[in-house]
């Protein structure tokens, strides 16, 4: 069964496309009006737009990031300083361009936003609801819009956790027939940059396998490397993205303003380790240890560019990510050739083996920072084959 | 005090609705008082309500203005909804003074027409449908004719299916009554948010409905209803109430028990059992998600039986 991946788009989104164009990479994008004024995705070519879907990104809605000012139909924007009660009156406004816009432009499906809320509230739902469920479905109603309809879910660690709460969402997004699918994104405010809690884990894909054994579609936005993960489940869609904000939700990018000036350390993509190193570590690895970087490094043009610099990189240099694409989309389309069973057996050999390099690297010994490290590795195993035994027999 | 079939109680309605003629009275039907009408040629008489045939006639007593809105709401949309398989709403009238004496009346009293259909409730027809292949028939029209009303924009829930509430005419179709406690999805509703459970009939109630969790009833709610309504028919016993004697035990069994399903009892196909599994799932999301599906699986079984 084939594997959507779409590209997350942020910062830059122009890397995002020139890999989607010039390198055959992904399957579309996920624009990102925080990232790009409605003037530059309207002019992207339609062979574009009809691979694409449009995020509109209602998270925060009183946001005051400046590309969400271009859009007529932001909260912020539409309501002149957006107060909750007051934009009761502006809701139906806001679906209607909203809808608009999105069907004009000719896009892969139609998504409905939603609010981000930090908190469980009990009337979670009930604030979807007014704030843009029904407008939404109301407008596509109206305006007959056929193709897919997607919902934005965005749920926090504790929501996908929480059993309880977590089939009272299901039992809300259920309640709809007229959604193909959902547009989830799961909040998980770690200190580290791949997930290591399994028990979440396992948690995150239960929620993900609910969702599409009732018949929806769904993609995973904002998904980290453990999107690879998430292919065992049959019919759920993964992303990609350059930035780590791209690749871990957080409602922080829509009130930081200087992301660009406080960049982290340049990474690459290590395919082997279902890691990123440290750009210096990578180098250490490929200069000593010959044998072993052979064995998990995927070598890309992109990748040896970046590898044969004089000079580190900055963070912000696209032929790391470009790199991370090409390297990410070979490992899901191998995934994608399998069937679920097939799928484990793969990604469980990936994961015993990169166990292992990551001990030899240690006992070399280089000792990889606490994000390059290989601390993921077991709690993923234990989530795949928790899945295994749990969903595939 | 509930109000009951009296003879003051006829008395007002001949007075209120000029040439009313009773029949009779059929089953009890909750607080409600029911009877079976028609209208007579008179002075007095409007000539379209002598046209409109024998008639259901409801009247209840003490709801409040609110509620009565609500219910008028509803009235109308269900109007609109011009469906087959539900009898035609002919009238309906919220008297608070006596019309004979002109003293406003303790209650108000609100009386409803409608259509009576030539038919029998399901409940007295049990017999006709024990085997799966009638019982498929049977749910699949259901199905079909409900369809319209969760389909409604906004989707409209009927909440008291059971077999009293199903008629069977002599051609075999099946027609949709009691649509008093229809309830838009997503409204707020008139029941107390306190209250232990809301408008139902416990025997064929969800779990939301038992636990009156109001954001969770939807059309999956009439589905389960409609689950339990065909177990019961091939099992010949409710899964909840047997060995209940109040309702709070039906109630919580209806939330919490797992009855043995249709194929464990050896009483239709496992694929038909698997159907009706899944509409009795006690947490909405499990159910059916959409009818189109519901629809297809009973289609597909149709073909194999």
């Amino acid at each position: 069964m084939a594997i959507k991946l779409f590209h997350q788009c942020g910062h830059n989104a122009v890397w995002n496309r020139e890999s989607f164009v010039d390198d055959d990479c992904g399957d579309g994008l996920i624009l990102s009006p925080v990232h790009q004024n409605k003037n530059s995705i309207e002019s992207l070519p339609d062979e574009v737009k009809v691979s694409s879907f449009f995020d509109p990104q209602f998270y925060l809605p009183n946001s005051q990031k400046p590309k969400l000012a271009t859009y007529d139909f932001f909260p912020e924007v539409i309501s002149d300083g957006f107060a909750t009660a007051d934009f009761a009156l502006r809701a139906l406004d806001a679906a209607r361009k909203c809808v608009d816009f999105q069907a004009e432009n000719d896009f892969c499906r139609m998504v409905i936003p939603a609010r981000h809320f930090a908190d469980m509230l009990p009337d979670y739902t009930d604030r979807q609801d007014a704030y843009a469920v029904h407008p939404f479905l109301q407008v596509i109603d109206e305006r007959q819009y056929e193709g897919d309809v997607f919902l934005t879910v965005p749920m926090t660690r504790a929501m996908v956790t929480h059993e309880g709460y977590r089939s009272g969402l299901l039992n809300w997004i259920t309640s709809y027939p007229e959604l193909s699918g959902v547009y989830l994104l799961v909040e998980d405010n770690r200190t580290t940059k791949q997930i290591q809690d399994a028990d979440f884990l396992m948690a995150y894909m239960k929620t993900v396998r609910e969702l599409v054994d009732v018949g929806l579609k769904v993609t995973v936005g904002h998904a980290n490397t453990e999107g690879l993960l998430l292919t065992l489940i049959e019919g759920c869609e993964i992303t990609f993205g350059a930035y780590e904000n791209t690749r871990i939700f957080s409602i922080d990018k829509f009130v930081v303003t200087d992301e660009e000036r406080r960049g982290p350390k340049a990474r690459l993509y290590i395919a082997g380790l279902l890691n990123w190193l440290q750009y210096s570590q990578a180098k250490q690895v490929q200069a000593e240890m010959s044998e072993l970087w052979g064995a998990v490094y995927n070598p890309t043009t992109y990748g040896d560019g970046a590898l044969a610099a004089a000079r580190e990189p900055h963070f912000g240099n696209p032929s790391l990510y470009k790199h991370f694409f090409l390297n990410y989309e070979e490992q899901v389309r191998a995934l994608e050739s399998l069937d679920a069973n097939g799928r484990w057996e793969l990604l469980r050999g990936w994961l015993l083996s990169a166990r292992d390099l990551y001990d030899e690297i240690s006992g070399f010994p280089i000792d990889l920072d606490k994000h390059g490290a290989g601390d993921h590795i077991q709690p993923w195993l234990d989530a795949v084959n928790w899945y295994k035994r749990t969903y595939l027999g | 005090m509930p109000l009951k079939d009296t003879e003051a109680l006829r008395g007002f309605l001949t007075q209120a609705l000029p040439g009313l003629a009773i029949d009779g009275v059929p089953a009890p039907s909750g607080q409600r008082v029911v009877y079976f009408c028609h209208f007579s040629q008179g002075p007095e008489t409007d000539p379209e309500w002598v046209g409109w045939g024998p008639v259901v006639l409801k009247v209840s007593e003490g709801i409040s203005a609110q509620a009565i809105a609500y219910i008028q709401r509803e009235i109308r949309i269900l109007g609109e909804l011009k469906a087959p398989g539900y009898p035609a709403l002919l009238y309906n009238e919220v008297f608070s003074v006596d019309p004979d004496t002109e003293v406003p009346l303790p209650y108000r009293r609100f009386i409803t027409l409608e259509e009576r259909i030539d038919a029998q409730p399901l409940s007295n027809l049990r017999a006709q449908f024990a085997n799966e292949a009638d019982v498929l028939r049977l749910l699949t029209d259901l199905v079909r004719v409900l369809q319209p009303l969760w389909g409604w924009k906004p989707p409209l829930v009927h909440r008291d299916l059971k077999p009293e509430n199903i008629l069977i005419t002599p051609q075999g179709e099946v027609v949709v009554i009691d649509l008093g406690i229809v309830r838009e999805q997503g409204a707020a509703g008139e029941t107390q948010t306190f209250a232990d459970f809301g408008p139902c009939t416990p025997h064929y109630a969800s779990p939301e409905q038992a636990t009156n969790d109001k954001r969770n009833i939807t059309f999956k709610s009439d589905l389960f209803s409609l689950g339990v309504l065909c177990y019961e028919l091939l099992a010949g016993s409710n899964p909840f109430a047997e060995g209940c004697k109040l309702i709070d035990e039906v109630l919580a069994r209806v939330v919490k028990h797992a009855p043995l399903s249709l194929e464990e009892l050896g009483l239709c196909s496992s694929e038909f059992s698997r159907v009706i599994e899944r509409m009795m799932e006690k947490e909405p999301y499990k159910r059916y998600r959409r009818i189109e599906d519901l629809i297809a699986d009973l289609e597909g079984l149709a073909g194999g039986v």
